[in-house]
C-alpha cells in the first residue's frame, strides 16, 4: 500500500514512451497518407538533410524495398515522391 | 475498510428491498373523453409520435382499445428558430464553439499536442488542410464554389476520416473531431473567404 503510488508512477513512466511515435513510424505514416504503399508501419535507413533555407529532405526505405523522398518546405508543405 | 464495505452492502440491499416494495401493478384509468375522439393514424412519417398506452411497462390495460393512441401533431413539434449572432471567426476575437460545445481552437491545439501522431504526419495533415483551403479560395474567386461544393465536401470528409483513423491512440480527440465536423467545415468555408 505504501509503495503502490511509487509503483504506479514507475509503470506510467515506463509505458509513456511506448505511446510516442518513433520517426520511423512517423515517416511511414506520412508516406501512407500521401497514398503510397510502404508495406509496413516503419521505414528504415532514414537519411535527413536540411538546406540553408530551412527545407528538409528525408530519404527512407520502406519494408517493401521502395525508397521515398519526402520534401518538407520551410512553410511546412509536405511532398512525397518515390525514388527510382 | 472492511466495516465500510459491509455498511455499503447493507445500504445497497436496503435500497433494493425498498424498490421491490414500491413495485405494484398499475391499473390503467379510463381515458378522458379527449382520447376517445382521437383518430387512429397509420404509422407513417417520422414527424408524428404514436405512443401506445398498452405498450408502456407496468401498465395493465383493462380494456384494450384500438383508439388509445396519443397523437402529437407536426405543428406541436415545431421549434422556433433561435437567432444566432454573426460569426467572428475571421476576427479571431471570440472562441469558436461548435454546436456540440467543442471549442475549435482547443481542438486545433489538442491536435498539435497529441502524441498519437508524429511531427511529419502533423505537417502532412496541415499541408492537406492548406491545400483544401487554397482550393476553396480558388473556386470562390472563379465563382464556381457552389457547383464544386459537393466535390470539396467529399475531399474534406476524406481528410477528416484520415485524421480520425490516424488518431486511434487518442480516441477522445478522434471522437471530438468527428463530432465537430460540421463546425470545422463551416469555419473552413468562412475562413477561406
Amino acid at each position: 500500500m505504501k509503495y503502490s503510488g511509487l509503483i504506479f508512477l514507475i509503470l506510467c513512466s515506463w509505458a509513456w514512451p511506448a505511446m510516442a511515435v518513433t520517426p520511423a513510424e512517423d515517416i511511414a505514416t506520412t508516406i501512407l497518407l500521401r497514398g503510397y504503399d510502404c508495406g509496413g508501419k516503419q521505414v528504415r535507413a532514414i537519411d535527413q538533410k536540411e538546406d540553408a533555407r530551412g527545407n528538409k529532405i528525408i530519404r527512407a526505405t520502406c519494408p517493401n524495398g521502395v525508397r521515398y523522398q519526402i520534401n518538407i518546405s520551410a512553410d511546412g508543405r509536405v511532398r512525397v515522391k518515390p525514388l527510382r | 475498510m472492511l466495516l465500510a464495505g459491509v455498511l455499503v452492502l447493507v445500504f445497497m440491499s436496503g435500497c433494493a428491498c425498498r424498490q421491490g416494495m414500491d413495485t405494484k401493478p398499475y391499473v390503467q384509468e379510463p381515458l378522458p373523453a379527449v382520447a376517445d375522439t382521437a383518430v387512429y393514424q397509420e404509422p407513417g412519417p417520422a414527424s408524428k409520435f404514436h405512443l401506445e398506452a398498452s405498450s408502456l411497462p407496468g401498465v395493465i390495460s383493462t380494456k384494450p382499445r384500438k383508439h388509445d393512441t396519443v397523437k402529437v401533431e407536426k405543428e406541436d413539434l415545431q421549434i422556433e428558430p433561435v437567432p444566432v449572432a454573426p460569426s467572428k471567426m475571421l476576427s479571431g476575437q471570440e472562441p469558436k464553439a461548435s454546436p456540440s460545445g467543442i471549442d475549435l481552437d482547443t481542438l486545433t491545439e489538442r491536435l498539435k499536442q497529441t502524441p498519437a501522431i508524429g511531427v511529419f504526419t502533423k505537417l502532412a495533415i496541415r499541408s492537406d488542410i492548406m491545400d483544401l483551403k487554397d482550393e476553396i479560395t480558388d473556386y470562390r474567386q472563379k465563382s464556381v464554389l457552389q457547383s464544386k461544393l459537393e466535390e470539396v465536401r467529399s475531399r474534406f470528409d476524406g481528410l477528416l476520416m484520415k485524421i480520425v483513423a490516424l488518431l486511434e491512440d487518442d480516441p477522445g480527440l478522434s471522437r471530438d473531431l468527428y463530432t465537430a465536423r460540421e463546425s470545422i467545415w463551416k469555419s473552413l468555408l468562412e475562413v477561406s473567404t
